[in-house]
């Protein structure tokens, strides 16, 4: 069901959108350039576990890296990675073992980013994510890694320049991590250095 | 459309969610027609088991069909993966016969329900003679929906003395199916070895593991994941959980916990017809150690308990033989070798059993006959292949995620 | 699951807020490709005359998880290339590859453009070959697969838009293992595949091609090595990108 929210809440933005005036293009003609971007990011994981969630922690700090090439039309292609807590979750009273599970994960993901009128953009990519799960209990720690082979990101920003070179922006993304059919959005602001 | 990447976005998320795995339940009877019956006795039931022909709705399940009975249920088998799983009663000598249908291949189900008439074959059945003829009557539906096409089937002959005199394997993976087969109970499960023989199967394969703190334990994926669990917080290597982690945040599919091996052979000793057990070894390291002893020990238990079971450890790999090869006395060790035909000799293995991709390979299956093994493939899907490895190959069983099929095709033999 | 239904209004209120603000600004590209009519795969002018259009690109699959027994992504690697004849006639051809599954497509079509509208009728069939010999395998498949299919397309300002619909037909398939042979000489609706495409300039005057495509299909030739033999239809989503050459 979230899958579908997320899907109809796109579309409606969409129409939404479009019932506006028509804006003129605005794309800009402007020599071949690369970008660095930077964000900080609060996280929140749309619980789907189907088992074992009681006292499931689901928001999170998190960061990301992107670069970009941003050639003179409106598409950018690049990469993007980071660094998210997905959840976390401790074990209920009563249970025979007591501790806490946590999973992170880092995406690798190529980019396609469009920029849609002046300062909106839409992103979407695909990729590797490198899933870490740390379990504590009766005193140690097991940490076993899995790497999800079909994972999807979709975003969309708005980004502000400060200058020719620096712009700052806001930024939500939603992220699907195939493996374990892990979904979880983001809301983040982040800083670009463009040369 | 001035925002495409957005409706990109959005069909994206729609089509990744659409193949979300279904169950598919199994149909109940909202007024069953065995409400006051009474049971068959042990002897009426072989009197019922033999090749049918159908009279009506042949499109559907094929010209002939396999009736037996396995253990408490009476059993169906067609030609294209359809399956029927029934109960049986009589009453006034009337027998009736109620119960589903399922296509093994795809989601299709139904309800069934049919009767032998006295006059029929309905008496001498419930008398315990041999009867002059054997039709029943009845209808099957789709789903839930009441049964309103009509279905006949007219007994033809018994088993022929071949079928009856030669022991064939019908071996169901995983113990019975896969999690993608969509089957009532998950695979490698307590519930599924409790659910195999409605197929046919004379025997199982299992997947063996070990947890991190040595107990061995039935699941076939190297990972947690949610093909095989519910979803839960665990994830990574299985093997590197404990089996009290195990037990405390894993469930399988369908809600089962996961059985520890003894757990598992133990309900196959005690309480299935079950003779055949394959253990696949998923693990090479110090895991016969473990393993072992417990194959023994229910070795033991058949024995005390006057059961003929075979129990073999998987060799699926090198690595897995040179583990074996650890053990004192290996040789003397029941196993099954997945490699060719040299390692079986070195490991001493009972059976050889090659991929069925390798093609059937008659010359070596002779060759290992010659030399007092058993030969059985795995694992084998498609209809037409196990058609063709069951008239044209020389093989004594095989194992399939589609057991009534391989059944179908063995007991129609002539 | 309310909390996000309410993070989601949150951020429909506030974009529906923002978009109403946003200052138009409407300055001229100078590219000087802008001014060219852009190279397309889709939205074919050249009713009358004979042109040649090529790209090479992939797509990331995603095969079913009932047929592979896990979420994988696959790259599809492929060639497409385009012919139009005189009197609106089109050839088209395509080669996909996954090394062990391949898959090479021909067929005619007809095209009709008018300003920035573009229709296109075809009817591709397709040979798919397949090997594996090693690693336990010994099996080979061959197959033919029947796609009629028709795209519409329409350039608004700087981006061509295709949406693309093709029924799916299975003619023939026979697999080897070792030594037997099993065909299918049998036609069989295999489902259908819905597309979308958007074409636009990435840099100079190279266009890049995004597409969208889902499949509903029983059978699906890339993972004919997992010999499934489930009776059922899937979606297989794919994400695809290609440059026009």
């Amino acid at each position: 069901m979230g899958r579908k929210n997320i899907a109809f809440v796109l579309i409606f933005l969409l129409t939404a959108l479009a019932a506006f005036p028509q804006q003129q293009d605005s794309a800009l003609a402007k020599p071949l350039r690369f970008s660095v971007t930077v964000g900080a990011c609060v996280t929140h994981y749309i619980d789907n576990l189907d088992y074992g969630n009681q006292n499931l922690g689901k928001n999170f700090a998190g960061f990301s890296f992107r670069l970009l090439w941003e050639p003179e039309y409106r598409l950018s292609l690049g990469a993007e990675t980071g660094s998210y807590t997905m959840f976390k979750v401790k074990s209920p009273p009563g249970s025979a073992i007591t501790g806490d599970i946590t999973r992170r994960v880092t995406p690798v993901f190529l980019l396609v980013r469009m920029h849609i009128v002046d300062y909106i953009y839409f992103s979407t990519g695909f990729g590797l994510a490198f899933l870490t799960n740390t379990s504590n209990h009766a005193d140690q720690k097991i940490v076993t890694n899995t790497t999800s082979l079909s994972n999807y990101l979709f975003s969309a920003s708005y980004i502000y320049p400060l200058s020719t070179h620096w712009q700052l922006g806001v930024e939500v993304k939603v992220f699907d991590f195939g493996a374990y059919n892990d979904w979880m959005n983001s809301m983040q602001v982040f800083g670009t250095f463009r040369f | 459309m001035r925002y495409p990447i957005l409706y990109i976005s959005a069909f994206i998320i729609l089509a990744v969610s659409c193949n979300k795995v279904e169950d598919v339940p199994v149909p109940v009877a909202k007024d069953s027609i065995l409400k006051g019956t009474n049971s068959l006795e042990v002897a009426s039931k072989p009197l019922m088991e033999g090749i049918y022909k159908v009279n009506s709705a042949s499109s559907v399940f094929g010209d002939t069909i396999v009736v037996k009975w396995t253990r408490e249920k009476l059993s169906f088998a067609c030609f294209n993966g359809i399956y029927f799983v029934m109960d049986a009663g009589s009453l006034n000598s009337d027998i009736s016969i109620e119960g589903y249908w399922r296509d093994g291949y795809s989601d299709g189900t139904g309800l069934c329900a049919m009767t032998i008439a006295k006059a029929e074959g309905g008496n001498e059945i419930v008398n315990e003679i041999t009867p002059q003829q054997i039709i029943m009557r009845g209808a099957f539906g789709y789903g839930d929906d009441t049964t309103d096409q009509t279905f006949t089937l007219t007994y033809i002959r018994p088993f022929s003395d071949k079928v009856k005199n030669t022991k064939f394997n019908v071996l169901a993976h995983r113990a019975g199916g896969r999690t993608s087969d969509r089957l009532p109970v998950s695979e490698n499960s307590i519930e599924m070895i409790n659910w195999t023989e409605r197929l046919g199967s004379t025997g199982i394969e299992v997947d063996v593991r070990i947890t991190r703190d040595k107990v061995a334990f039935l699941y076939h994926d190297a990972d947690i994941n949610i093909r095989l669990t519910k979803k839960g917080p665990l994830s990574g290597e299985i093997k590197a959980y404990s089996w009290q982690e195990l037990s405390s945040y894993v469930r399988l599919i369908h809600g089962e916990k996961i059985p520890t091996l003894e757990e598992a052979l133990t309900f196959v000793v005690d309480s299935t017809n079950l003779d055949f057990v394959y253990l696949d070894m998923k693990e090479d390291k110090e895991a016969m150690a473990v393993v072992i002893p417990i194959q023994q020990k229910m070795l033991h238990r058949a024995h005390d308990k006057g059961r003929t079971v075979t129990i073999v450890v998987g060799i699926p790999s090198t690595a897995v033989l040179n583990d074996l090869m650890t053990y004192p006395d290996y040789q003397a060790i029941p196993s099954l070798c997945e490699l060719t035909i040299d390692d079986v000799r070195t490991a001493n293995s009972i059976v050889w059993s090659p991929r069925w991709t390798m093609g059937t390979q008659i010359d070596l299956v002779e060759q290992m006959h010659s030399e007092g093994k058993t030969a059985i493939c795995w694992t084998i899907d498609n209809p037409a292949w196990i058609r063709d490895y069951l008239n044209n190959g020389h093989f004594d069983g095989l194992l399939t995620n589609f057991p009534s099929v391989v059944t179908y095709y063995h007991y129609i033999q002539k | 699951m309310r909390n996000w239904r309410n993070l989601s209004r949150l951020l429909l209120l506030i974009l529906l807020v923002m978009a109403g603000y946003i200052p138009v600004s409407a300055q001229e590209v100078n590219s000087i490709y802008a001014k060219e009519k852009m190279p397309s795969l889709y939205l074919l002018r050249y009713d009358t005359i004979t042109h040649y259009k090529a790209s090479i690109g992939f797509s990331m699959v995603q095969p079913p998880k009932d047929m592979v027994e896990t979420a994988i992504q696959a790259p599809l690697f492929n060639f497409h290339g385009i012919v139009t004849l005189p009197w609106k006639f089109i050839v088209e051809g395509d080669v996909t590859s996954l090394i062990v599954s391949n898959q090479i497509s021909l067929g005619p079509g007809i095209n009709f453009s008018k300003d920035n509208f573009g229709l296109k009728l075809g009817w591709d069939a397709a040979f798919v070959f397949g090997q594996l010999k090693q690693f336990g395998f010994n099996n080979t498949t061959k197959a033919w697969l029947q796609y009629p299919n028709i795209s519409a397309s329409y350039q608004w300002n700087k981006m061509i838009f295709t949406l693309k619909a093709e029924a799916i037909v299975v003619s023939w398939v026979e697999t080897k293992t070792g030594e037997n042979q099993l065909s299918t000489d049998r036609n069989f609706f295999n489902g259908y595949s819905g597309a979308f495409y958007l074409e636009q300039r990435l840099h100079k005057n190279k266009v890049l091609v995004i597409g969208f495509k889902d499949s509903y299909v029983k059978y699906y030739w890339p993972v004919w090595l997992t010999f499934s033999t489930f009776n059922r239809f899937y979606h297989v989503p794919e994400i695809s990108f290609s440059w026009i050459l």
